[in-house]
């Protein structure tokens, strides 16, 4: 999960300049953490929290000049309330056709997407079992956090982070493991 | 004896990328509604660390949560990006931070002075912005949420009506409505009316006279979210 470096509308280009950063960040952000399933909704997603983050700009010419921060910080959440209608029409769309014949109604690789279902549950069981500082500490490197910003996070030092996060995945390794999954 | 436990098989870099892969590959299941102010402020710190850690426990046991974590990181990290000026020093840069490495051999107490003019300016600028915008002050009086129902007043079981007042700038509303041992067990999002009746069959089994704990979420043009306190109504 890299993302390239380069200059925001800060230093001296048009706020149109910051909203076209803004929108390659967005679609980077949505295709390295949307589920295959969510492939097809992506250029939605995308236009929704573009959408908002435009208005907002319209309602208020005075803040055109808005930091960055702020109008990722309205993109994401204008995301994330998109994705939860998404995930709602969803499900009413799984009930509707639970009677009929099952057919593959996302893209992607169905087999992988049940595999993955599978692993992620067992992995989230096996979190639960582990000791609180354990958990949280193995959450954020499973979050894909470096060692610094997982102990920045959590308010811990380095070390202690850093030890958390190998006895936590050891303990980990061995719940799944009871699961029948090797990592 | 042998100090190697079946425990200290840690799980190697290309395993924890597999068990990654598969936690993002993993289509979340609707959980409980993301808040998702609440990750962003603890993705980027701006929650106290007691508080970051609560957020994480429900990142750890909820896929929606996870995958609201993931794409907080993404963008909070593009946004820092965006905001750094570029590192292109001109000539009278370069002099100046010729001038503050020059600062390295000078006595302790005049680098000391100048760190106290620095936060003493700090604090001033700090203040004043407080003056001129209160909005920012988080749960301040000015954006309270006030309810509209007094505390004392049971509510018929077939008209549960709560209003309230406060935050004009409000685009929509949320509330939240618990029973006495905490536990949600109603939520509606999007209101557009400061006003909102709690369908009967929600209440059906509750007892006569249960505390009713209600709370509202204001949502902001900018997608911030603005808390109530939490009220109590008795249930007639």
């Amino acid at each position: 999960m890299h993302l390239e470096l380069r200059h925001g509308h800060s230093a001296g280009a048009s706020p149109d300049a910051g909203l076209e950063t803004l929108r390659r960040d967005l679609e980077k952000a949505l295709a390295s953490v949307c589920p295959p399933s969510l492939a097809d909704r992506r250029d939605d997603l995308l236009q929704v929290a573009m959408m908002r983050v435009v208005e907002l700009r319209k309602r208020d010419p005075g803040r055109a000049a808005l930091s960055s921060a702020y109008l990722y910080r309205v993109a994401y959440t204008a995301l994330i309330d998109e994705l939860r209608r998404v995930n709602a029409r969803k499900e009413v769309a799984l009930e509707e056709v639970e009677q009929a014949p099952v057919q593959p109604v996302a893209p992607g690789d169905p087999e992988r997407s049940a595999g993955a279902a599978q692993i992620a549950r067992a992995v989230r069981d096996c979190l639960q079992g582990l000791v609180q500082d354990r958990r949280l500490a193995v959450t954020l490197h499973l979050q894909g956090h470096t060692l610094h910003e997982a102990a920045e996070l959590l308010g811990w030092e380095s070390k202690r982070t850093e030890n958390l996060i190998y006895r936590g995945l050891s303990a980990l390794r061995a719940c799944l493991s009871t699961k029948g999954i090797t990592p | 004896m042998s100090d190697h436990r079946p425990e200290d098989d840690s799980i190697d870099d290309a395993g924890v990328e597999r068990l990654r892969t598969a936690l993002r590959d993993d289509a979340a299941t609707p959980g409980e509604p993301v808040d998702a102010d609440l990750v962003w402020r603890a993705v980027t710190q701006e929650l106290p660390a007691d508080e970051r850690r609560a957020v994480i426990e429900r990142v750890a046991a909820d896929p929606t949560w996870a995958q609201a974590w993931r794409l907080a990181m993404e963008m909070s990290r593009a946004a820092a990006k965006a905001d750094a000026p570029a590192k292109v020093l001109s000539l009278t840069d370069r002099k100046a931070a010729q001038g503050k490495r020059s600062w390295s051999g000078r006595p302790a107490w005049a680098a000391m002075a100048a760190m106290w003019v620095v936060l003493v300016g700090g604090v001033l600028v700090w203040r004043q912005q407080q003056r001129e915008d209160p909005e920012r002050i988080r749960g301040g009086e000015a954006e309270a949420i006030t309810s509209g129902v007094p505390e004392a007043t049971a509510l018929a079981r077939d008209r549960f009506v709560l209003r309230w007042s406060g935050v004009p700038q409000a685009t929509h509303w949320s509330v939240q409505v618990s029973s006495e041992d905490l536990k949600v067990f109603h939520r509606v999002e999007r209101l557009e009316q400061r006003e909102y009746t709690v369908p009967a069959p929600v209440l059906a089994e509750l007892p006569s006279g249960a505390r009713v704990l209600w709370q509202v979420e204001a949502r902001l043009p900018d997608g911030s979210v603005r808390r109530s306190s939490t009220f109590v109504n008795r249930l007639q």
